[in-house]
C-alpha cells in the first residue's frame, strides 16, 4: 500500500519556498502589466476612430482565440528567430500580461458601457478631451463596477502562471513536477501543489471582496 | 523566412490537429453531461450532496489545469488504462489520450457547472414560486421550467467553455499527447523554424475557434 | 422525454462499459510474450545514438538493436518486436500501466528507481558529461560554479552537479531536445547528462564540445515491472544478456554504435 511520506517535501523546502516566491512575483508582475495593458486595448477599442479600434479588436481577438502556451512559446522560442531573446522570466510575465490583458479589457469595456452617457457628455461640455474625459471621469467608474470580475481574471492569472514551468521558471508547478519526476512521490506533491493555489487563489479572492467593499458605488445600492 | 518547413511537415501537423478535436469532442459532450447533472446537484440545495458538490466545484475551479493533467497521468490512468473496449474502439487507445481526456472532462464538467447553476438562478424566483403553486414536484420543477429557459441564456457561456477547451488541449503536450501543440514542437525541434511553426499553430487555433463560434452563432467577441 | 433521455443513458452506458476486462494483472509476462509471439519495448526515439529516427524514418539505435536481439532470442526472430516511443518522464509509468513488457531506454540503476520498478543486469555504462558551446570557456565541473546549467527532468544528473559545483544555477526542461535549444539560443551555459546523449548532440553540431571528464558511472539496464509477474522475464533477459557478454555481441554492439 502506498505509504505517505511527507518528509521528502521537507528535504526539498528551499525549493518550494522559491518556487511560492516565483509564483507570486510573476502573477504580481504580470498582473500589473495585465492590468495596464487591459486599460489600454480598452481604450483605444472604444475609440470614436474606426480604424484603431478594428485594428486593437482584432489584435485582441487574435490573442484571445489562442492558447496560452502557444503565446509563451512565441516569445520565449520563436522571437530568437528574430534575434530577440529574453530572458525565460520575462517571457513569462510579457506572455501572461498580455494574454489576461486581453481579458481584462473586455471588463473595462463592460464597464465603460455601464457609466452612465451623461457623464462623458457632461465632461465633453466642459472642454475635455477624450483622453482626459476618460482617465479623471470615465475610466475610475468603469473599473469600480467591474471588480468582481477583475478579480475572477487575477485568479486565472495565478493559475495561468503555471504554464511558465514549461520555460524553465521555477514556479510552483515546476519544483512539483521535478518532484515527482525525482522521488516519484505523486500523491504527497500533489497535496502540497493543491494547498498552495487554494492558498494563492483564495488570497486574491479575499483582495478581491475587500476591494469591492472599499470601492462600492453608492448610487449602485439605490433601488430604482 | 521557409513555409517549407509548414507543407513538408503538413499531414503530421494535420494529425495533430485531428487529435485535439477528438479529444475536445469527446471532452465537452462528456463534461456537459456531466455538468449538468453536478450543476443542478448544487442548485437543488439538498442538504449533504450539494455542499460535497459545492465542495469538489470549488477546489477544483482553485487548482491550475496543468496541475490536474500531470496528477491523473501519473496516479489515475496507469490503472484505469484498457478497461473499454469501446474508448479503443473509437480511437483512444494511448494513455496520454486517457489521461487527458480524464483531467479535462472532470476539470470542465466543474466549470460547467457553475455556468449551469448560473444559468438555472438567473430563471425569475417568481417562475419557481408558479409552478410551485400548481402543486409540480421540486424535480419537475427543474425539468420542465428551469432547465429550458437556462440553457437557452447559458449558450454563449457554453460555447465560450467550448473553446477554452480547445485552447486547453494544448497543455496536454506535457504528457506528450500528439495533439497540434506537441506536432508543432515535434516538428521544429528538428527543423528549427520555431517562429512559423508557432504562428502556423496559433492561425490554425484561431480559426478553428472562429468557426466553433461561427458555428453556434455567437458572437466572435465573446 | 426524461425517459427516453434515461433510456439513451442507459444505453450508452452499456455500450461503453461492454468489452470491459480487468487486464491480467497476475498473469507472467513472460507467458504473455509468448502466447502474443510479439514483444513490445518501450525505447526513446529522440536520442542519438540509442533510439532514434534516422534520415530513411526508420528507428535505430544502439537500445533497438538490443531489443531486437533479445526478441530473437525469446521468440525467434528478431521481426516479432514492436516499440513504443518513450521519454525520461514518462518511461516508468509506461512500464507499470502494462503498455510495454520491458523498457530500454539509457535507463539509469538507481535505489529510487528500484523501489517503483526492477532492472536487468547492466549493459552500458555511460557517465555524467558536460555539454558547453564551442567556445566557451568551461573546462570542468567546478567551473560551473555561478554559471546556468541545464539539467533534464528525471535524469540522475543532478545530484553529482549539486556536490560538486553548488553555486551551479539549474533549470530543468522536460526533454533534451527542448534543453539542446535552450543552450543553442544562449539562454544557459552548459547542459550536463550522460555522455551517450550528449555525445548524440555534439556528433552532429559543431557549435557544441562534450568535455573530456567523466563525473559518474550510470549503469544503463533494462528495466520490468515490479512484481513477481515480470520474474521469470527478467531472469531470461539476464540470461540473454550473460551469453551476450561472454560471446562478444554486446562488445560488437557497442563499437557498432558508441564512436568515441
Amino acid at each position: 500500500m502506498y505509504e505517505m511520506d511527507f518528509s521528502t517535501l521537507l528535504k526539498n523546502y528551499p525549493m518550494i519556498i522559491e518556487g511560492i516566491l516565483t509564483t507570486i512575483s510573476v502573477s504580481l508582475l504580470a498582473g500589473i502589466l495585465a492590468f495596464v495593458l487591459g486599460s489600454f486595448f480598452a481604450y483605444f477599442r472604444t475609440s470614436p476612430l474606426n480604424i484603431i479600434s478594428k485594428i486593437t479588436n482584432f489584435i485582441v481577438l487574435f490573442i484571445r482565440n489562442m492558447p496560452l502556451l502557444i503565446l509563451i512559446y512565441l516569445f520565449y522560442k520563436g522571437l530568437p528567430s528574430i534575434h530577440l531573446v529574453l530572458s525565460a522570466y520575462a517571457c513569462g510575465i510579457l506572455a501572461l500580461g498580455l494574454y489576461t490583458g486581453c481579458y481584462i479589457s473586455d471588463a473595462i469595456i463592460s464597464g465603460i458601457n455601464a457609466v452612465p452617457k451623461e457623464h462623458f457628455q457632461a465632461s465633453q461640455s466642459l472642454g475635455m478631451s477624450r483622453i482626459k474625459s476618460f482617465i479623471y471621469i470615465i475610466y475610475p467608474q468603469a473599473t469600480r463596477y467591474v471588480i468582481p470580475i477583475l478579480g475572477n481574471q487575477f485568479m486565472s492569472l495565478v493559475k495561468n502562471s503555471s504554464l511558465v514551468s514549461f520555460i524553465a521558471v521555477t514556479d510552483i508547478f515546476y519544483v512539483v513536477y521535478k518532484g515527482i519526476s525525482d522521488t516519484y512521490r505523486i500523491y504527497e506533491y500533489f497535496i502540497l501543489a493543491v494547498v498552495l493555489y487554494l492558498f494563492l487563489t483564495g488570497f486574491v479572492l479575499l483582495l478581491t471582496k475587500i476591494l469591492q467593499k472599499i470601492y462600492r458605488i453608492p448610487s449602485q445600492e439605490v433601488i430604482v | 523566412m521557409t513555409s517549407d518547413v509548414i507543407i513538408n511537415n503538413l499531414p503530421f501537423l494535420m494529425k495533430g490537429l485531428l487529435v485535439t478535436l477528438k479529444v475536445s469532442f469527446i471532452c465537452i459532450i462528456l463534461s456537459l453531461f456531466s455538468g449538468i447533472i453536478l450543476g443542478t446537484l448544487r442548485f437543488a440545495k439538498i442538504p449533504l450532496i450539494s455542499f460535497i458538490a459545492g465542495l469538489f466545484i470549488d477546489l477544483t475551479r482553485a487548482i491550475p489545469l496543468i496541475l490536474f493533467i500531470i496528477f491523473v497521468h501519473f496516479s489515475v490512468s496507469p490503472y484505469l488504462f484498457g478497461y473499454s473496449a469501446f474508448l479503443n474502439y473509437m480511437g483512444i487507445d494511448s494513455l496520454e489520450m486517457y489521461s487527458a481526456i480524464i483531467a479535462l472532462v472532470i476539470f470542465n464538467c466543474a466549470y460547467i457547472a457553475e455556468i449551469i447553476r448560473s444559468g438555472l438562478e438567473s430563471v425569475g424566483k417568481d417562475q419557481i414560486l408558479a409552478a410551485q403553486s400548481l402543486a409540480l414536484s421540486k424535480v419537475q420543477v427543474i425539468e420542465h421550467i428551469v432547465l429550458p429557459q437556462a440553457l437557452r441564456r447559458i449558450k454563449p457561456s457554453l460555447v465560450a467553455q467550448l473553446v477554452t477547451l480547445v485552447k486547453d488541449t494544448s497543455l496536454a503536450s506535457a504528457i506528450d499527447l500528439i495533439e497540434l501543440t506537441r506536432a508543432c514542437e515535434i516538428v521544429y525541434e528538428t527543423s528549427y523554424h520555431e517562429f512559423e511553426v508557432l504562428c502556423f499553430a496559433a492561425c490554425v487555433y484561431v480559426s478553428v475557434n472562429f468557426l466553433i463560434q461561427k458555428m453556434f452563432n455567437t458572437d466572435i467577441k465573446c | 422525454m426524461k425517459r427516453q433521455v434515461i433510456y439513451i443513458f442507459l444505453l450508452g452506458l452499456v455500450i461503453f462499459f461492454s468489452g470491459c476486462k480487468k487486464q491480467d494483472e497476475t498473469s507472467d509476462v513472460l507467458d504473455k510474450v509468448l502466447s502474443r509471439g510479439k514483444l513490445i519495448v518501450g525505447v526513446k526515439f529522440d536520442t542519438k545514438p540509442f533510439g532514434y529516427i534516422d534520415e530513411k524514418q526508420n528507428l535505430t539505435g544502439f537500445d533497438v538493436d538490443l531489443a531486437k536481439h533479445i526478441a530473437k532470442n525469446l521468440l525467434g526472430s528478431e521481426d516479432k518486436i514492436e516499440f513504443k516511443q518513450v521519454t525520461p518522464s514518462n518511461r516508468i509509468l509506461t512500464l507499470n500501466s502494462g503498455q510495454v513488457d520491458m523498457i530500454i531506454a539509457t535507463m539509469t540503476i538507481t535505489d529510487e528507481r528500484k523501489e517503483v520498478i526492477d532492472f536487468s543486469k547492466p549493459y552500458y555504462m555511460a557517465g555524467q558529461a558536460i555539454l558547453v558551446p564551442a567556445k566557451s570557456d568551461i573546462g570542468s565541473m567546478a567551473d560551473l560554479n555561478g554559471k546556468r546549467v541545464i539539467i533534464i527532468f528525471g535524469s540522475t544528473a543532478e545530484k553529482n552537479t549539486r556536490l560538486m559545483a553548488p553555486e551551479a544555477k539549474i533549470s530543468g526542461y522536460k526533454t533534451y531536445t527542448n534543453g539542446y535549444s535552450a543552450l543553442k539560443q544562449g539562454r544557459a551555459d552548459a547542459i550536463t547528462s550522460d555522455d551517450t546523449i550528449l555525445m548524440g548532440f555534439a556528433m552532429q553540431d559543431d557549435s557544441v564540445k562534450l568535455l573530456p571528464k567523466r563525473y559518474s558511472k550510470e549503469p544503463y539496464a533494462i528495466g520490468f515491472k515490479k512484481g513477481e509477474s515480470s520474474t521469470r522475464l527478467r531472469q531470461r533477459v539476464d540470461l540473454i544478456l550473460d551469453e551476450m557478454i561472454k560471446s562478444g555481441q554486446l562488445n560488437k554492439l557497442k563499437a557498432k554504435w558508441i564512436k568515441y
